[in-house]
């Protein structure tokens, strides 16, 4: 029997090649998008999950109350791994770390800069970090040791094995080689090349042991079956218990949890990547199902040509439900075929779809969760495209048929439009969304920050910069296109260093408010082309400038000033006058609001240089500065980078969302027309006698071709109408993350429409001109 | 074999309700060759569906084989249909995507025979309706004549008791109609119950019996007196 079906769904598929062909062509583009969106979504989902006990592996993390407000950070004090460990038994293995930082690494001529960080003793026991080399309990135990990867041994040692080995680091610190690791995979939010004794980087780091402030990591290992919404209720004021103003409420968060659940909003989860993984999974549905909709649209409305078998099949003693398991089976050919060719497209599009992804996604057939995957979405596509059309196709009376007066009824007429409309809804709110996202960024790069960043390049001022800045800002001023220069101790690109120690006159003592807090060289405001409002900025002819600073007008609003220069507050329990007002300007993603901030004069702090450079001969400038940067750290790579280019890259992944989204919009808006393009032809052939009549009593090709684009048209329309309110709710949510957004524009709907009309025309506009032009008197004879 | 009581049949659409069959009575043996007459429109067509299967009567009783069928559900009747009974139509009803041979092999595979003995009677049905030599053509390369035959050895391939036959010369010229009628003769001859719709006098004369409908009811039942052979 089966071959049988397998003999009548062959000779069907050759005898209705066109039909048969788009449903390849859109099932197999539709199934290899949806792969590749899965294996995106798959990849998202494993991250960070490689770690044994991966369910053991906490962060401790503090939300921290301004004002009523919550904000919650990874930043912990650096002493509070020991207090932990000592004090709840519930912790296995704490270790406290630092973020990531670039050293210089240096072994006989080689000298390059490597990215690694700070830890404990514990962090070996807490992560699953593979030595290869070492003993794992005697790694970073001893001040000026150094683990490294076995990538960095091989570089620097030209061997795998250099545990006992020194190098330099930082041009002046001896450390020995206690042990060699290998790189966490590619799907690890967390990378590191070189580990290095924590204790190292407190000694240098007084500020850290103190229970007020923040800045290190902290994680942990909890005991198997800890129960951690009790463990969180017993560690909420561990740190107020020891700091008596602390404002910290501490608590544990699943480590693996952070990739995609890490943003916080008042003290509770809002998101995180995983609402781009719920998107892109609905996107990839929803392709998926403007693929089945072809082929559903296009079984039942070629139903007539079949109807006759149903009929006899149905008179030889064929039940209902082995006629449901045919009609089930031939869409499952034509899936299972189209997957071939799928995989094939799959295999065809990865390295440009790792490159758009920024991801390293290989197919691996002897994984047999993959393999589930693609038979899963073959048997999905295969079920939801073909249970339609065999549900339908069965019900047919064999009597009917066989009669050959089967009717199309109203209700079969109205699902097939019904399906279309669904089709351009889904492809209409894809396009909205495509472009709203463009605006954005488009809108993110185009705002005036508040600040030149064109022609402003930085680096890390390190080595004998960092000692002799005043003579080597002196020698980067004599070169002919440096036009400033200046030092500072953030990025401009986030928040840095925050303190809530600020009070002022009229200051109500239960409010707490955070300040971004810019520890900064002279010009600085000058070279970054900060706007001041008032007052003046840090000057040398002022002598001891380190005790005023420069707000901006967040600040000053804040604190309620309207003409704040001149005004004395307390900073740090120091009596500190404010000289300068600069206009607000954006120092983090337009995701946050602008928020208060202070200059202060404190060069020792700062670590990041400035150089503002004039637009000419550009390149001139970059290697005279290199020049003199080579004078003052020979060994140091002259790592600079374009502050706009750096800003750009903020939007790094709003871009890549952009770009994803842009391409499976294309391709749902050409599944979609394919569907159309073969409906058309089949409406087009089924009107053929009528065309013909038409055109014998007068009509023209004009006349008839309207007529025909007439009933598309209309569903194009009306999908457009439940397209704008879907996706001005959704684009709304979306836009609303950023605190500065470009808005929704009536005319981006206006205008996606308009495109949605124009490529529905010009899909059906094809055939309905074919059938306009055919002589009448071939349509009129053929019944 | 076949026996109806009070049998009625009406279609409702939104609009009128049409009476296609009235207080049919008729009794069919096993054995008989009965032709159904009547003018367009007088419901030979439904008497014979609802003989088939195929068509539930609105009310009345349908006895077939023993068994009251008037209640049966769909997957029912399906199931009884299979093999019981063979149908041959005015224009032929073969499926255009498969050859003569599997075209026959249809009744078969749905009873589930297996492969050797669906082949060895799918032979000797083709055999028997001269076919063999055209098994592997398709319907669209054979010529209306041929094509009835092979329907024939559809109807026939599985043995079926009962064949109902819908006009099955009428879109045939004489000569192949006449070979279409012998054929039903001899199978009728070989022991099949035959029902066959016609609105040729020259057909039925095939036939030992005739039932006129009109309208919807039995008008007149005649026996043959000398019928061809």
């Amino acid at each position: 029997m089966f071959e049988n079906y397998l003999k009548t769904a062959f000779r069907n598929f050759k005898r209705h090649k066109s039909s048969f062909l788009i449903n390849v062509i859109g099932l197999s583009i539709g199934m290899a998008c949806s792969i590749l969106i899965l294996l995106w979504v798959l990849d998202e989902l494993n991250y960070d999950r490689f770690h044994a006990d991966a369910d053991q592996i906490y962060q401790v993390m503090e939300h921290q109350s301004y004002s009523g407000e919550k904000f919650t950070t990874q930043s912990t004090p650096g002493i509070l791994s020991e207090a932990l460990k000592e004090e709840v038994p519930e912790f296995q293995h704490v270790s406290t770390y630092t973020w990531n930082i670039d050293y210089l690494f240096t072994k006989g001529e080689k000298s390059l800069k490597e990215n690694g960080l700070y830890a404990q003793p514990d962090f070996f026991h807490i992560l699953d970090i593979n030595i290869l080399y070492g003993n794992r309990k005697e790694l970073i135990t001893n001040p000026n040791s150094v683990v490294i990867t076995k990538e960095l041994a091989e570089k620097y040692f030209e061997a795998q094995n250099a545990v006992g080995e020194s190098i330099t680091i930082n041009g002046t610190e001896v450390h020995t080689v206690t042990g060699i690791f290998e790189k966490f995979p590619e799907n690890s939010s967390f990378q590191f090349d070189f580990i290095l004794p924590f204790e190292d980087w407190l000694d240098n780091n007084e500020w850290a042991t103190q229970w007020g402030n923040n800045g290190p990591r902290t994680i942990a290992k909890l005991y198997p079956d800890v129960d951690v919404a009790a463990l969180n209720t017993k560690i909420k004021d561990f740190i107020k218990e020891r700091n008596e103003d602390s404002n910290v409420d501490l608590f544990v968060y699943p480590f693996a949890d952070q990739y995609l659940y890490g943003q916080f909003e008042s003290g509770k989860v809002s998101g995180g990547r995983i609402d781009y993984v719920r998107l892109f999974t609905v996107v990839a549905i929803f392709i998926l199902l403007i693929a089945c909709i072809n082929f559903m649209n296009l079984s039942t409305a070629k139903a007539t040509k079949r109807a006759k078998e149903v009929g006899i099949r149905k008179s030889i003693g064929a039940s209902k439900s082995s006629l449901i398991g045919q009609f089930i089976g031939e869409s499952m050919i034509i899936t299972f075929f189209s997957l071939l060719i799928s995989m094939f497209l799959v295999e065809l599009s990865l390295p440009a779809f790792n490159d758009l992804t920024d991801k390293t996604i290989t197919v691996d057939y002897g994984e047999p969760s993959l393999l589930f995957m693609f038979i899963g979405t073959a048997l999905f596509t295969g079920l939801v495209a073909g249970s339609y059309p065999a549900f339908y196709l069965s019900s047919f009376e064999a009597v009917k048929t066989l009669k050959g007066g089967l009717k199309i009824s109203g209700s079969e007429a109205f699902a097939r439009k019904g399906l279309v409309v669904f089709q351009f809804a889904l492809s209409v709110i894809l396009i909205i969304s495509t472009i709203i996202v463009y605006q954005q960024i488009q809108f993110t790069q185009t705002k005036n920050l508040g600040y030149q960043k064109e022609n402003l390049i930085t680096f890390t001022a390190e080595g004998n910069i960092d000692d002799q800045w005043d003579i080597f800002e002196n020698q980067l001023l004599n070169i002919h296109g440096v036009n400033s220069a200046s030092r500072a101790s953030a990025t401009f690109m986030g928040r840095n260093s925050n303190t809530s120690g600020l009070e002022w006159p009229d200051k109500d003592p239960e409010t707490r408010v955070l300040f971004e807090n810019v520890s900064s060289d002279y010009n600085l405001i000058e070279t970054m082309g900060f706007e001041l409002l008032a007052g003046r900025t840090h000057s040398e002819e002022f002598g001891t400038d380190s005790a005023r600073i420069v707000i901006n007008q967040t600040a000053a609003n804040i604190m309620g000033m309207e003409n704040p220069v001149g005004e004395y507050i307390t900073l740090w329990d120091n009596e500190t006058e404010i000289i300068g007002l600069v206009k607000d300007f954006h120092f983090q993603n337009l995701r946050n609001e602008v928020e208060p901030l202070f200059f202060r004069l404190a060069p020792e702090n700062t670590w990041k240089a400035y150089v503002r450079i004039q637009s000419e001969d550009i390149q001139n400038t970059l290697t005279e500065i290199e020049q003199v940067y080579k004078q003052f750290n020979p060994d140091y790579p002259f790592d600079y980078e374009f502050m706009d280019e750096q800003y750009a890259a903020l939007y790094r992944s709003e871009q890549r969302i952009g770009d994803l989204a842009k391409y499976f919009t294309i391709f749902a808006v050409i599944i979609s027309c394919l569907g159309l393009f073969g409906l058309s032809a089949f409406t087009a052939e089924q009107r053929a006698k009528e065309i013909g009549v038409r055109k014998v009593l007068g009509a023209s090709v004009q006349n008839l071709v309207l007529h025909l684009t007439k009933d598309f048209t209309k569903l194009v329309l009306i999908a457009i109408l439940i397209a704008i309110p879907v996706s001005w709710w959704m684009m709304d949510k979306w836009i609303s993350d950023f605190a500065y957004n470009a808005g929704l524009n009536w005319w981006v709907f206006a205008a996606s429409g308009l495109l949605a009309v124009i490529i529905a025309w010009l899909t059906v506009s094809w055939q309905s001109i074919k059938a306009a032009l055919v002589n009448p008197v071939q349509s009129l004879k053929s019944e | 074999m076949i026996k109806t009581k009070n049998l009625k049949k009406v279609y409702t659409t939104e609009e009128v309700e049409t009476t296609a069959l009235s207080n049919v009575n008729l009794e069919i043996n096993e054995g008989e060759f009965v032709a159904i007459m009547g003018p367009s429109g007088c419901g030979k067509s439904t008497l014979l569906n609802i003989m088939g299967l195929l068509d539930n009567p609105s009310d009345g009783e349908y006895h077939f084989l023993g068994h009251e069928i008037s209640t049966h559900s769909e997957r029912e009747r399906a199931q009884l249909r299979k093999g019981n009974i063979g149908f041959i139509f005015q224009s032929f009803n073969l499926i255009d995507e498969l050859t003569v041979f599997e075209n026959v092999e249809l009744p078969l595979l749905y009873l589930g025979v297996d492969s050797a003995e669906r082949k060895e009677k799918i032979e000797t049905a083709l055999d028997r309706m001269g076919m063999m030599h055209r098994r592997n053509h398709f319907p669209q390369q054979l010529s209306g004549g041929q094509q009835q035959r092979v329907a024939i050895a559809r109807a026939v391939v599985a043995n079926a008791k009962l064949i109902l036959a819908d006009e099955p010369t009428g879109n045939l010229d004489s000569d192949h109609g006449d070979e279409v009628m012998k054929l039903l003769a001899e199978l009728n001859e070989a022991g099949t119950t035959i029902v066959m719709v016609t609105h040729s006098p020259h057909d039925a004369d095939y036939a030992r019996r005739v039932i006129h409908l009109f309208d919807g009811h039995v008008v007149t039942e005649n026996m043959q007196e000398g019928f061809h052979v």
